[in-house]
C-alpha cells in the first residue's frame, strides 16, 4: 500500500540531499577555479572595461562640452550605460572561458557521473559559472570605481545608481552564461564540433553582431534587424535604467520587451542545456 | 530478482555523428551474475567490453533492453543504484591543481558519507599513495592515477565494482596487492565485472568473450 508518510520522508530527504550535494559541489568547484591561476587572466580582463571607457572619454573632448551642456545627472547615466554595456562584452568572454572549463573540459567527468546524480552536477557548475561571473564583475566594478576615483573625484554618483547599474549587468550576463552552457552541452552531448563549446557564443554574439551592425552602417539593411542583437536590447535595458527621464530615448514597453527576450531565450536555453547534460553520454574517443 | 545483476536483451549503437555512422557495439547481450561472483570480459580492442562496463555503470543507455542491478534500473539513475556502483574507467583523470586526498574527500562527501577523509586516507595507504595524498594529481604518474582511480571506485565500499583495464600501468607489487584486495573484496560477497583484454591476472574469474557471437 502506498504510503503517504514514508514518501514524503524519503522526498524531503531526496531534497535536501540533491540542494547539500549542489553547495558541495559548488563550493569545491568556486574555490578549485578562484584559486587557480586562470583566474588572474579573469581579473586581468576586468580591467578591459576601464581601458577601454578611459581611453575612448579621453579621445572624445567634445564629452565635457556635453558635461557643462547636460550636467552631471546626464553624464553619470551615459558614463553607467557605456561600462554596462563594455562590462557585458567581457562577461560574454568571462562565461566562455569558465564554463568550457567546467563543463566540457571536466576531466573528472566519468567518475563524477557515476557517483554523483546528474541533476546535481548540473545546477552545482551553472551556478558556480554564476558565481565566477559575479566574483569578475565585482571586480569589473572595482576596477570602475577606482578609475572614477582618479579622474573624476567629485562625481557625485551614489550607490543606488551603482547598484542599479551592477544588477542590470548581472541579469543580461545570464543570457550569454546560459547560451555558453547550451553551446557546451551541444558537444557533450554529441561529442562533434569541439569548438562549438566557444564558437557557438562566439556566433551568437559576436557573428550575428558584427553583420547587423557592419550592414546597418553601410546602408542596405532596416533598423528593425537590431531587434536581433542582444547589444541593442542591453542599450535599452540601460537606458531606460540608467538615464535621466528627459534623456529616455526608449518606452517601459521597449524594456519590459527586452527582458522577456532575454528571459525566454536563457529560460530556453537552459532547459535545453539540460536535456543534453541528462541524455549525454561519455564514452572512449574514437 | 533481487540480490544480484541481470542483462536483460541489451544492445548498444553509436551515432558516429561526424561521419553519419550507426555502429552496433553490444548485440541482444543476456547475462546474469550472482552476489560474490566475479566476471572478466575479455576480448580485444573496440569489441564492446568497455562499453558494457559504461552502460553497467549508467555512463551510457542501453539502445535496447534493461538491466537490473540489485532490483534498480540503471536507466532511472537512483542514488541508490548510484551508491551499489563503483566505476574506475580506463584513463583515469582528476582536477589538476587538487590533490588525491581532496578529491576523494569530495567525492565520498557527495556520495553522502559521514567520515570520507578516514576511508580515503585509508584506501590511499592501502594502494602506497600516502605519501602522495597532499600533491596535486597532476603531477602524478599514469599507475598513480590509476591507483587513485581505484581508491575513487572503492570509496564508498559498493556492492558491484567495475574495473575497465586495471591492470594496466601497474608495477608488479601493487598488480599483487590488488589481486590480494579483489580476493577480499569478492569474499565478503561483492560483485567484480572487469574488461582486459588479456587474462593474466584474473584467476577464478568467469570469462566472457567479446565480440559475442548470437547463437542461431
Amino acid at each position: 500500500m502506498f504510503n503517504v508518510s514514508i514518501f514524503l520522508r524519503n522526498f524531503i530527504h531526496e531534497t535536501w540531499f540533491s540542494i547539500r550535494n549542489c553547495f558541495i559541489i559548488l563550493k569545491y568547484d568556486a574555490t578549485r577555479y578562484l584559486l587557480s591561476n586562470r583566474t588572474l587572466v579573469l581579473f586581468v580582463f576586468c580591467f578591459v572595461p576601464t581601458l577601454l571607457y578611459v581611453s575612448f572619454a579621453g579621445q572624445t573632448a567634445s564629452l565635457e562640452i556635453y558635461l557643462h551642456r547636460n550636467g552631471y545627472q546626464w553624464f553619470i547615466g551615459y558614463v553607467l550605460q557605456i561600462y554596462v554595456l563594455f562590462a557585458y562584452i567581457i562577461n560574454i568572454l568571462v562565461s566562455i572561458v569558465v564554463i568550457q572549463e567546467l563543463f566540457l573540459h571536466e576531466s573528472a567527468i566519468e567518475i563524477l557521473l557515476s557517483s554523483t546524480k546528474r541533476f546535481e552536477l548540473f545546477v552545482g557548475k551553472t551556478v558556480t559559472a554564476l558565481i565566477v561571473l559575479i566574483v569578475t564583475s565585482i571586480f569589473t566594478w572595482i576596477a570602475c570605481v577606482i578609475a572614477f576615483i582618479m579622474w573624476q573625484q567629485d562625481l557625485p554618483m551614489t550607490p543606488d545608481q551603482f547598484l542599479t547599474a551592477f544588477l542590470i549587468l548581472i541579469a543580461v550576463s545570464l543570457v550569454p552564461l546560459t547560451i555558453t552552457i547550451l553551446g557546451n552541452t551541444i558537444v557533450m552531448k554529441f561529442r562533434s564540433l569541439s569548438g562549438m563549446g566557444s564558437g557557438f557564443p562566439i556566433f551568437v554574439f559576436f557573428v550575428i553582431p558584427f553583420f547587423i551592425f557592419s550592414s546597418i552602417y553601410l546602408g542596405f539593411a532596416t533598423e528593425e534587424i537590431l531587434e536581433y542583437s542582444s547589444y541593442f536590447r542591453v542599450f535599452f535595458i540601460t537606458n531606460f535604467f540608467l538615464m535621466t527621464k528627459d534623456e529616455r530615448i526608449v518606452t517601459s514597453a521597449d524594456v519590459d520587451k527586452a527582458f522577456n527576450f532575454f528571459g525566454i531565450i536563457s529560460i530556453l536555453a537552459i532547459i535545453f542545456s539540460w536535456i543534453f547534460f541528462w541524455r549525454m553520454e561519455t564514452r572512449k574517443k574514437e | 530478482m533481487t540480490g544480484e545483476i541481470h542483462i536483460q536483451h541489451v544492445s548498444k549503437n553509436f551515432r558516429i555523428w561526424r561521419v553519419g555512422l550507426k555502429v552496433s557495439v553490444i548485440d541482444d547481450l543476456s547475462l546474469t551474475v550472482s552476489e560474490g561472483e566475479s566476471v572478466l570480459l575479455l576480448g580485444p580492442n573496440g569489441s564492446g567490453k568497455s562499453t558494457l562496463l559504461r552502460v553497467l555503470a549508467t555512463l551510457l543507455m542501453p539502445s535496447k533492453g534493461k538491466i537490473f542491478v540489485y532490483g534498480h534500473d540503471t536507466r532511472r539513475r537512483s542514488r541508490a543504484l548510484l551508491n551499489l556502483l563503483g566505476f574506475m574507467p580506463e584513463e583515469c583523470k582528476f582536477h589538476p591543481g587538487i590533490s588525491g586526498l581532496i578529491f576523494l574527500n569530495y567525492l565520498g562527501k557527495l556520495m553522502g558519507m559521514r567520515e570520507p577523509k578516514t576511508r580515503a586516507i585509508e584506501l590511499l595507504g592501502d594502494f602506497g599513495l600516502t605519501k602522495w595524498r597532499n600533491i596535486d594529481t597532476s603531477v602524478y604518474s599514469e599507475g598513480m592515477r590509476q591507483r587513485l582511480g581505484l581508491c575513487s571506485a572503492l570509496l564508498n565500499e559498493p556492492k558491484v565494482l567495475l574495473l575497465d583495464e586495471p591492470y594496466d600501468n601497474l608495477d608488479q607489487e601493487m598488480r599483487t596487492k590488488l589481486k590480494i584486495y579483489l580476493q577480499e573484496y569478492l569474499e565478503n560477497g561483492n560483485i567484480v565485472i572487469a574488461a582486459s583484454h588479456n587474462k593474466e591476472h584474473f584467476t577464478n574469474f568467469r570469462e566472457i568473450r567479446f565480440p559475442i557471437e548470437k547463437e542461431e
